[in-house]
């Protein structure tokens, strides 16, 4: 099986070492896609891989006790549902599907609103694919009786 | 300042090069992983340390070719090394050097045995050193 | 964009994609896809595209390489296709066909970053003159997917998420399932054996090195 302390102790201190920084990279990535290249997809990817690399090289209770197996399929619907919810809240307000300009807050620009807005949608398509990638490892691996 | 980032960069494609081709005539798996985890890390070292000394680099790169170097520097030889390790647990047997006299007493010298075999061109892609391993 | 080095990387993409499909050993032709979304994803830079070479580099090449070899795992290491030649060249004037129709068609095409091509007509124009104005994102591609066209990314993400509950549910193993056992000695039995139903004799022989490896780390 591909899960499970890896059996050289170098892969396993080069991979408890390396996730944390990945799981770094991937929050940037979701973060940052405003201002360069990533956005939800790529950074959801890396965040994958940092729940995934422990898995691969950690032993299993200490890996399956930093990402449970739960997880997955918690993060992929709680992604989504941030995603929809976005697209709802403007209904409230008069506007259209997913139109966050027409959010009105006191004090927050309408291109604000906007921005913030596709903040919010990033780091929802960021735990969507995360927990959808995550979820596919884990059944994968036969380890998804949740 | 750019002449001496050309240098270094130039020293560290040469690098890059010699554990390319050392990736391609080096004869088993064990060889050719120690070119790539040696050589080629170190021509990536000497091409990032290169970079440093390129006027353009501001304060954002440098963080980012850190970090790029240290993650290269740290992933690149455990990515071999567990390769190489699982290829040794899995029974790949390293290329050894025999001694020619003794080969050629027992199996025939080089010549005989490619008049022996019907297909040269096969026997030479299949067999090569390791069927002459007198283990 | 340099065009040598595009041409480079289109002829290395088109070799690996051909050997990914040839190559028996499935471990071999995981690694020809890493290889090929890495290759891809430099083209993809070369024409600065970031946003897609980034995802192409950590989706394509990092993770579903994780997930395929861990298909492998649960499943068979080596490709059962065999080799018809008869068909072979019966579809080779198809193939040639299709291929000429698609050069043909691609002549009417407008040139790569042409700014008056019909694409960059209409809306795309006004996307990349207002996204500053409208969403104060200078990244005019993540205003575009998140904000402008977010239905398509609300669509996308729903596949994605759709993908992991439908592999859940085929693969998943029902309550009374022994628990720790590893895949390879089940006898197939039960329902989600039969739903894998492609584990082969080899990893039931035992013959997979890595298994007694496992073993003898985690004591």
């Amino acid at each position: 099986m591909m899960t499970g302390a890896y059996p050289s102790v170098v892969v396993r201190v080069v991979g408890a070492l390396l996730s944390p920084f990945i799981l770094l990279f991937g929050l940037y990535i979701v973060a940052h896609g405003h201002y360069g290249p990533g956005g939800g997809f790529a950074g959801g990817g890396f965040l994958a891989v940092a729940a995934i690399l422990p898995r691969v090289t950690l032993p299993e209770s200490l890996a399956y006790k930093l990402v449970p197996v739960h997880f997955g399929p918690l993060m992929g619907g709680v992604g989504m549902l941030l995603f929809l919810l976005c697209g709802l809240v403007p209904m409230f307000f008069g506007g259209m599907f997913l139109d966050y300009g027409a959010v009105e807050i006191a004090g927050i620009a309408a291109s604000r609103m906007r921005y913030l807005g596709i903040l919010v949608v990033e780091i929802g398509v960021g735990l969507a694919v995360f927990g959808a990638m995550v979820t596919i490892f884990d059944v994968l691996m036969d380890r998804s009786e949740t | 300042m750019t002449l001496i980032a050309d240098i270094i960069i130039g020293i560290g494609m040469f690098f890059i090069v010699v554990s390319t081709l050392a990736l391609l005539i080096m004869p088993d798996l064990y060889t050719r992983a120690h070119a790539v985890a040696k050589s080629e890390t170190l021509g990536l070292l000497l091409v990032f340390l290169g970079l440093f000394f390129r006027p353009e680099l501001d304060g954002p790169s440098v963080g980012r070719l850190v970090a790029v170097l240290v993650f290269s520097l740290v992933a690149n030889p455990t990515a071999v090394h567990a390769l190489v390790r699982a290829s040794s647990r899995s029974g790949a047997l390293p290329w050894t050097v025999i001694d020619q006299e003794i080969a050629d007493a027992e199996l025939g010298t080089a010549q005989e045995r490619y008049d022996a075999v019907d297909d040269p061109v096969v026997s030479e892609a299949t067999g090569g050193p390791s069927e002459e391993d007198p283990r | 964009m340099i065009v040598p080095l595009d041409i480079i990387i289109f002829l290395v993409l088109i070799i690996a994609a051909v050997l990914a499909i040839n190559v028996k050993d499935l471990l071999a032709a995981v690694a020809l896809l890493a290889g090929y979304s890495l290759f891809a994803s430099l083209l993809f830079a070369g024409v600065n595209a970031v946003d897609v070479s980034l995802v192409e580099a950590a989706l394509g090449a990092g993770l579903t390489g994780v997930l395929f070899i861990g298909a492998i795992l649960a499943t068979s290491r080596h490709s059962t296709a065999k080799r018809n030649l008869r068909r072979r060249w019966t579809m080779l004037p198809l193939i040639a066909a299709f291929i000429g129709l698609m050069l043909f068609a691609s002549t009417g095409l407008p040139d790569r970053g042409d700014p008056e091509a019909p694409a960059h007509q209409g809306v795309s124009r006004t996307y990349l003159s207002q996204s500053l104005e409208d969403t104060e994102t200078p990244n005019v591609v993540t205003s575009l997917l998140a904000d402008y066209r977010s239905q398509d990314t609300l669509g996308e993400t729903l596949v994605i998420v759709t993908a992991a509950l439908a592999a859940m549910l085929v693969l998943v193993r029902r309550e009374g399932d022994d628990e720790d056992d590893t895949r390879g000695s089940d006898p197939g039995g039960d329902t989600s054996g039969e739903a894998r139903g492609t584990t082969d004799d080899e990893q039931e022989s035992g013959r997979d090195p890595y298994a007694d490896e496992r073993e003898g780390g985690r004591r």
